[in-house]
């Protein structure tokens, strides 16, 4: 497997829309080729090579591609979108809409990231060590039913924004640290851990699919039953130690109440209030 | 600027040109005599081998106002992934496919050759809305039809029985909002809608805070059309539209219409809609038979076809119990219902039109039965109701299902099999030819607007809005995606005497006119009287001053008044 | 000591909109707004008097402002109003809806011996700009003579906020507004006010100093700021006309940068709302003449839409309902305002869980069973007992403030609360109004909408509208410093972005076209000053039922001032040839 290192040349001053930064893109390309790409930097069309120094092999296969950002992408957007394998680097920070309409391949990002994550992802892998910003896996705005992420698996390290999985049709998102409000919003299957704190307002209109919540979660949807008590919980075949109240909800969106939240007992003694409702049953 | 097309195929139903090889001249932004032109000044433009018709005129597309935009609002994703990139100083960006920007929708048409396009239904408390999106609509000339079948005023004079006064009224409302003739949609339901009723309103059922019925109101509004001489007669959208069983209904509006007046006295719109036998959706059938052997019979009725096209669509209109019903029907769960004081109400909802449902499959086949079974192309034309049944974008696939059965037959074996059971479809062999095309995208819907002076036709005088295509008639027309691809993207169209789009590219940008109508028919002291009345009113019913519902003529871009009678 | 822990709600007032009209680099703006309203409670646990200064802390800063008594109760919550100070602790976190959190944040509150800054001292400790002389930047128009005659204008569109009321009078004598009928306070105080503290010069910053120029020198220094910026942002628009804005858009796309407007930090939550679900409207007229049941939720019009009650709602006389006592007025509110007072039920939602309460409500609606005792603080009776007052109403209204869209929540409550109107519609007729607080924020959605398919945050970087709220919106392009230069139109976004956001703003080249010499001004590169839209110069606006109104011009602008029509259209051209297309 060879790779191509991007070095940004200067700090970015403004967005850049580069949505050629992809394994796709890049194989069965020369490397003056790839330096041709066309990248936006504002409202100027560049070349990827006006801003990156590229060093490295490309390769003729997709899979067998492999790039290497060495430095803060944070402003550059688009990175990896609608890739369908190999994978991506990034020593530091990246922008908006990374791996957007992923296909398969992998994505690592040392640092963090903004909005948009590996939205409407179809396969692949993403890890960030760092936080993300809202819309992780998300589905894009005014687009109904299941246009969301179909599979793949997200993780980050750190923390969330808000609005993690909206949408979710499948795979799994992993937030190790603690996530910003409406988790799993209009989720319809899949899987999300938070094993942190959340903000709040956890599987608003979810139809299907489960929030597994490992720390705070201030209050419960009105729109949630609980259901039961479960020991454990299970995430990509590692099992979460409980017990965890599971709700199920959120009846505003089907009376079926076909989705799940996995909220952890002993982080939520403000919802022991909730076990008085299973004892009625 | 001076322009010579010299040696196109001709065809100019208006004229009678069915296809000649002629030269057509241009100055001054009117159709001249070629001969008179001196060739070595003009632009010659080589339409050898090409077909060379008058612009397209689209009677009935929801263009602009205060719904559309609306309808943008709604769906964002409409605009993601269709769009026009700016070029400075040619063209300007657009996005969306079946809620498209002014831009989009200037340019679309214009590389389709169409160059007047009519708003068919605007609130006039929100007319002004409506002309500012006009005037940002590049290259086209556009009118706007004013509702009318709910307004207080005008149901009020009706129930009195003071048709005069009502007359008196429209004619004083066209000018004031600048509009260019009467909409009816389902007619009195924005009433009933106040209430939360009104799905299902069917001609003689009565409108209780009026104490009349959609009959007399279509009737009342026909007479008062007539009186004031409007170019075009009052375009309807008839009641129970879009419930199954509705074709009866449609037939009853047309009887109603009998004998009021020489020449067309009724215009219904979208009539695939209205053209449904049955009694539930799973036993939907086409009514289209009926409907058009009363066409055939009757020479009162021009109609447009509202035809749906597979793929995505986003319904609006100004029935609202109807769009309510639609959005607990559909699976795509959005809807944004609006009502405006004293006058109208609307709806939209999001669509898909899907060729395994049987109730698309039938609807699809019901436009074009309609489209095929009524003889006189003077009076049906294709539409598309854009964004209801489809985008306008659309039309060449349209006229190639009108031109081929080949191409429909290619359709027909994709849909739903009971669907094509039902239909007399695929029984039609009729096709339709390249003359008749011109006749119903260009000569007859100008005609019917009562713009056939100076629109839908290449005789000197006549407004220099020219489409030449890529189409040789006497070759390319057995290829239904040769035909697809020709009106899809026009060799050349020329608005206003200025050549806006070449080999199917934006050229240039020019705005157009927007024509609306002053009937200076009526007795002024009536006119006075009724205005004394209204500005009355108009404080206990509306919410603005009567002088700021006035919209001055300096607000539009390109006003061209059409002042009818006196 | 120990801080009081209490929640902080920042908002519309009635001062706040007059001071704020009349030029907010008086004293008499700090005094009216920099100010802290706590209740009585609070006062005396804190151990201070009235009037004395407090340090407001939250996570992202602190800032002194003084103490005032809240006129209802609520024990817990602070009020303040909207301006530069309470800003200065406010996060520009906006959770993807561009929108910032501006109520229901969890804020400290500590006596001080601090005293309040004053505006200059404010722009200089947290901006690190200076005010320049006032001689250059405000003015009072002298007083005309002559025989210019009198001459009684009616039927005048207010332009100040949202209500567009179209029925004000206006009396001119020699060309000087002297007198203005049946607009409120704060409308009258614009028409009247229009002469004081107006800027007449073109500006330019040389060496660090605003030095007057000619109209020519500003707009070629404008242009070029403009045309050598990577990517810059055009903001403002929703207080000048639509084709004001229209001017502005096209100016984005040759560009290719970014327009914004106030939506993004007013209603921007609606608009998305309204992206996922769709809506349920009616004009004022429609609501006026048919509702018995008023509901304002999140909204105080008794501060910032004077007339809107007696004009279109709960005291309007109306075809079908007579008046006041024909119809039920709700409030839902964080806190007991004045508008409170005047509700036949009065419903208080904690801070932050509007969303809460609204599923709730929507539960007990379609009749599910609510497995919790309380909700948002309300209980669950409570809930059942409103849902049944609305099923049960002949025609419903709900009108929605900023208190929705600016508590966490945002666009979510938003999408939520249509549907509860849509639930509604199964039962009987229910309609939503936002209360859209610039005259034309509506028209700027409207324009925005037809010419680019979004109703803000618009990006042209390539040469087609895309819009995002999470990315193309003021605070978040700002915050991150995402763009490298702006230009405002018709707004004073440093004296109403979060600290953040506000800050970065003055980093990059800045140019600001208005009447006033504004807060932003004072760190602008380039000021051009312009006449008021509605006052000196005709136009388009919109109400926020989406009506449009004729903005009337009533007199001349000042020698020399021209519109944001004309400014506009000489960028354009300017930047045009600097571009070279």
């Amino acid at each position: 497997m060879m790779t191509v290192t991007l070095i940004p040349k200067e700090p970015f001053k403004v967005l850049i829309d580069a949505k050629c930064i992809t394994p796709d893109e890049f194989a069965g390309k020369s490397l003056e080729e790839i330096n041709s790409l066309e990248v936006y930097e504002g409202s100027l069309v560049r070349k990827l090579g006006d801003l990156f120094v590229i060093k490295g092999d490309p390769e003729d296969n997709v899979d067998e591609t492999r790039i290497v950002i060495e430095g803060d992408v944070w402003k550059v957007c688009r990175i990896g979108e609608k890739m369908s394998g190999g994978s991506i680097l990034i020593k530091g920070s990246a922008g908006h809409y990374l791996g957007r309409w992923m296909q398969g391949g992998r994505i690592e990002v040392r640092g963090n990231v903004r909005s948009w994550l590996g939205a409407e992802m179809q396969d692949g892998t993403i890890e960030v060590f760092g936080n993300a910003g809202s819309f992780v896996g998300g589905r894009l705005r005014g687009k109904v039913g299941k246009k969301g992420m179909k599979k793949g698996y997200i993780i980050i390290h750190g923390s969330a924004g808000a609005r993690v999985g909206h949408g979710m049709v499948k795979g799994t998102i992993i937030i190790d640290g603690n996530s910003g409000p409406f988790p799993g919003s209009e989720m319809m299957g899949g899987k999300i851990l938070i094993r942190g704190d959340c903000e709040g307002k956890a599987g608003a209109n979810m139809i299907g699919g489960s929030v597994i919540i490992c720390g705070r979660l201030p209050s419960v949807l009105p729109g949630f039953y609980i259901d039961d008590i479960a020991p454990k919980a299970k995430v990509k075949k590692e099992k979460i130690e409980g017990p965890f109240y599971v709700f199920v909800g959120d009846a505003l969106a089907s009376r079926i109440c076909g989705g799940r939240l996995y909220i952890h007992k002993a982080s939520n003694p403000h919802l022991k209030v909730y076990e008085e409702l299973l004892e009625e049953v | 600027m001076e322009i010579i097309i010299k040696g196109g195929y001709v065809f100019d139903p208006i004229n009678g040109v069915k296809g000649e090889k002629l030269d057509i001249g241009v100055k001054d932004g009117k159709i001249v005599d070629p001969s008179k032109l001196d060739e070595r000044n003009a632009k010659v433009i080589d339409a050898r081998g090409k077909t060379v018709m008058p612009g397209g005129v689209d009677i009935h597309s929801h263009i602009a106002g205060p719904k559309v935009n609306v309808g943008r609002l709604l769906r964002p994703e409409d605009h993601y992934i269709s769009f026009i990139k700016a070029i400075t100083g040619v063209k300007r960006s657009g996005t969306g496919k079946t809620t498209p920007t002014v831009a989009s929708i200037g340019y679309r048409y214009a590389r389709m050759g169409w160059t007047t396009v009519i708003e068919p239904a605007t609130p006039p408390l929100k007319t002004r809305h409506t002309h500012e999106e006009l005037n940002d609509i590049p290259i086209l000339d556009k009118a706007c039809f004013p509702l009318v079948d709910s307004n207080w005023f005008i149901l009020d004079y009706i129930s009195k029985g003071e048709i005069e006064k009502c007359a008196a009224f429209v004619a004083w409302l066209l000018d004031a909002i600048k509009g260019y003739a009467l909409k009816l949609v389902d007619p009195g339901v924005a009433e009933l809608w106040s209430q939360g009723k009104g799905y299902g309103l069917d001609l003689d059922d009565e409108i209780p805070s009026f104490g009349i019925t959609p009959r007399e109101i279509i009737t009342g509004l026909c007479k008062v059309n007539r009186m004031l001489k409007l170019p075009h007669s009052i375009h309807v959208h008839c009641n129970r539209l879009g419930i199954p069983g509705n074709y009866s209904t449609t037939l009853e509006t047309m009887r109603a219409l009998e004998g009021m007046g020489d020449g067309i006295t009724i215009h219904i719109t979208h009539a695939q809609f209205n053209s449904y036998k049955g009694d539930n959706w799973p036993a939907l059938r086409s009514g289209a038979p009926e409907i058009a052997d009363y066409v055939n019979a009757h020479e009162h009725v021009s109609i447009d076809m509202g035809q749906v096209i597979f793929g995505g669509a986003t319904t609006m209109t100004a029935d609202a119990p109807f769009e309510f019903a639609l959005f607990h029907m559909t699976p795509i769960r959005k809807w944004a219902g609006s009502e405006v004081e004293v006058e109208s109400a609307s709806g939209i909802v999001p669509f898909k039109y899907k060729k395994k449902s049987i109730v698309n499959a039938v609807q699809w086949c019901i436009g074009l039965e309609l489209a095929l079974l009524i003889k006189d192309p003077w009076r049906v034309i294709p539409t598309t109701d854009h964004p209801n049944g489809g985008p306008f974008t659309r039309y060449p696939r349209l006229i190639s299902w009108l031109m081929s059965k080949k191409a429909r037959e290619e359709v027909l074996e994709k849909i739903n099999k009971t669907a094509r059971r039902r239909s007399v479809l695929p029984d039609i062999d009729r096709e339709y030819s390249l003359y008749e095309i011109a006749i119903s995208t260009r000569a007859a819907p100008a005609k019917l607007l009562g713009l056939e002076d100076r629109k839908g036709q290449l005789g000197e005088g006549a407004d220099a809005d020219i489409a030449i295509y890529d189409l040789d008639p006497t070759k390319d027309l057995n290829d239904p995606d040769r035909i697809v691809k020709a009106f899809k993207y026009a060799y050349c169209t020329i608005k206003n005497g200025e050549t806006v789009v070449m080999n199917g590219k934006i050229a240039k940008t020019s705005y157009g006119r927007t024509f609306y109508v002053k009937s200076s028919v009526l007795d002024e002291e009536l006119m006075k009287g009724v205005v004394s009345e209204v500005k009355q009113k108009f404080k206990e019913w509306y919410t603005v001053q009567f002088s700021n519902y006035i919209i001055d003529e300096s607000e539009i871009r390109h006003p061209e008044p059409l002042v009818m009678g006196g | 000591m120990n801080p009081l822990k209490v929640v902080l709600v920042t908002g519309r007032t009635v001062e706040q909109g007059i001071e704020g009209e009349a030029g907010k680099l008086r004293e008499k703006y700090a005094k009216k707004v920099a100010v802290v309203e706590l209740d009585a409670k609070d006062l005396k646990l804190l151990g201070i008097d009235e009037g004395r200064p407090v340090l407001i802390k939250t996570l992202h800063g602190e800032v002194v402002l003084r103490a005032i008594a809240a006129k209802g109760r609520h024990p817990g919550i602070v009020f303040a109003p909207m301006s530069p100070w309470i800003n200065i602790v406010i996060g520009s976190e906006t959770d993807g809806s561009g929108m910032p959190t501006f109520k229901g944040i969890e804020a400290e509150v500590y006596p001080t011996d601090e005293r309040v800054l004053s505006i200059e001292e404010l722009l200089k400790k947290y901006y690190g700009q200076e005010i320049s002389s006032s001689e250059l930047t405000s003015q009072e128009l002298a007083p005309k003579n002559g025989s210019g005659g009198e001459q009684l204008f009616k039927d005048v569109v207010c332009p100040f906020c949202g209500c567009l009321c179209d029925d004000v009078e206006v009396l001119v004598r020699n060309g000087a507004i002297v007198e203005v009928r049946k607009a409120c306070a704060i409308g009258s105080a614009k028409f009247l006010g229009h002469r004081k503290e107006r800027a007449l010069h073109p500006l330019v910053r040389k060496g660090g100093t605003f030095v007057k120029v000619s109209l020519n020198e500003a707009i070629e220094e404008a242009a070029k700021i403009l045309a050598n910026s990577k990517y810059s942002l055009l903001y403002g628009w929703s207080s000048t006309s639509i084709q004001a804005n229209a001017l502005g858009i096209e100016l984005a796309e040759i560009l290719g940068g970014v327009i914004d407007n106030t939506t993004s930090v007013c209603h921007g939550p609606t608009v998305l709302g309204v992206q996922g679900v769709g809506t349920v409207r009616a004009t004022l007229g429609q609501i006026r003449n048919r509702a018995d049941l008023i509901v304002y939720w999140g909204s105080n019009p008794l501060n910032a839409h004077l007339r809107h009650l007696m004009r279109y709602s709960a005291l309007a006389k109306g075809v079908f309902v007579p008046g006041r006592k024909q119809r039920k007025v709700v409030v839902i509110d964080v806190r007991e305002t004045p508008m409170a007072k005047m509700a036949d039920l009065f419903i208080k939602v904690k801070p932050g869980q509007d969303y809460e309460l609204i599923s709730a409500l929507r539960m007990a609606v379609k009749e599910l069973d609510i497995e919790a005792e309380e909700v948002a603080g309300v209980p669950v009776e409570k809930i059942y007992q409103l849902a049944e007052i609305m099923r049960t109403a002949k025609f419903g209204a709900v009108f929605f403030g900023v208190g929705v869209t600016m508590s966490p929540g945002k666009d979510e409550t938003l999408e939520n609360i249509i549907r509860l109107v849509q639930d509604l519609n199964e039962w009987t007729k229910f309609v939503l109004c936002p209360m859209r607080g610039h005259f034309n924020v509506t028209g700027a959605c409207n324009v925005s909408l037809w010419m680019t398919g979004y109703a803000f945050g618009i990006d042209y970087m390539r040469k087609f509208p895309r819009h995002d709220a999470a990315i193309w919106t003021v605070t978040e392009l700002l915050s991150n410093e995402d763009v490298d230069a702006a230009l405002i139109v018709a707004s004073d976004p440093l004296a109403h972005l979060p600290k953040r956001a506000a800050e970065n703003l003055t980093k990059i080249p800045l140019i600001v076209v208005d009447p006033r010499f504004n807060v932003t001004a004072a760190a602008a590169r380039v000021f051009i000053p312009s006449s008021f839209v509605g006052i000196e110069k005709e136009g388009t606006a919109y109400r926020m039922d989406g009506v449009s109104l004729r903005l009337k011009k009533v007199v001349d602008p000042p020698e020399g001032v021209i519109s944001d029509e004309e400014i506009l259209s000489l960028l354009i051209d300017r930047v045009k040839k600097l571009r070279g297309v």
